[in-house]
């Protein structure tokens, strides 16, 4: 990772349009995520690029991103989880090719995980749906069910 | 004699994530593109079963999935004489250039998630070769049903 991380994930931002960087505001704590979703990478042509990316949502916030997703009023918990895990998958996707554009990784289908013990990088980015977290970390190896 | 073409397109959206899934066919359904059913499958193993089972005119094909991934069912498709015909635009967050100009050689179009409405419908529209609304499409295998009014 040669870039500032902060500077990495300002230009995805950017490309995302509906993500800001949130500068000096720290994450919220691990123990406030209703719902975590991670998408893990790996491969490239140097060999040994891998691991997670993860996104993490406090109470509310994936009910109001699967309301804005599908318009709809009142999602569910499973429909808030869905549209967690597809927020984390296209952040990831977009991250990934920032963050490594030369080598040509592969994204797993995100899936619902804890909150990563060890990151390389956590920032707390403002949605029109409130402040979610993202994290850098090696691959994790705790999936929830 | 009148002739009335009308190219309804048979949608296969093949994506691991439902609320993708409902968001695409939310898309379709705004768009002035001529959609006669949308049918859904979660991964490429399905959409295989489905394609096989019923016809379709196009695929909306996410890449990273469980089970098989978008690539392996583009190249399954591309490989059967039966299927290889179909249009396929693919819907993925990668954004890798030689990954894209392989998706491309297999004859995919391909667009970026996330996506406005309007790029979808680009896409589809270059894949058909019809415009939005238009009375045809590219030719006869796109679902084109004939009406002739004496």
């Amino acid at each position: 990772m040669t870039r500032p991380p902060l500077d990495i994930l300002r230009e995805v931002a950017e490309r995302l349009g509906y993500l800001s960087v949130l500068h000096g505001c720290p994450p919220p704590s691990a123990d406030g995520y209703e719902i975590v979703a991670a998408v893990d990478f790996h491969g490239g042509q140097h060999g040994g690029q891998s691991g997670t990316i993860s996104i993490g949502c406090g109470p509310g916030i994936g009910a109001a991103l699967a309301a804005n997703m599908l318009a709809t009023s009142k999602p569910d918990f499973e429909t808030a989880r869905e549209a967690v895990l597809e927020l984390a998958n296209v952040v990831a996707g977009n991250v990934i090719a920032v963050l490594h554009p030369d080598d040509e990784l592969r994204l797993d289908p995100p899936h619902q995980a804890r909150w990563p013990v060890t990151t390389r990088v956590v920032v707390a980015l403002q949605t029109d749906e409130g402040v979610i977290s993202l994290a850098v970390s090696p691959p994790q190896s705790a999936h929830l069910p | 004699m009148t002739t009335t073409v009308t190219a309804k397109l048979r949608v296969l959206i093949v994506d691991d994530s439902r609320v993708m899934r409902e968001m695409i066919a939310r898309a379709l359904g705004l768009s002035a593109l001529p959609i006669a059913s949308i049918d859904q499958a979660g991964d490429g193993a399905a959409a295989l079963v489905a394609v096989r089972a019923k016809p379709y005119d196009l695929i909306l094909l996410d890449l990273n999935m469980p089970v098989m991934d978008g690539e392996q069912f583009l190249a399954t498709v591309r490989a059967d004489p039966q299927l290889r015909r179909l249009l396929v635009v693919v819907c993925s967050t990668e954004s890798h250039p030689t990954r894209i100009r392989r998706l491309r050689l297999l004859g995919a179009e391909f667009v970026h998630k996330p996506f406005k409405p309007e790029e979808i419908t680009a896409a589809i529209v270059r894949a058909t070769g019809s415009a939005p609304g238009a009375a045809t499409g590219a030719d006869g295998a796109l679902g084109a049903e004939t009406e002739e009014d004496a």
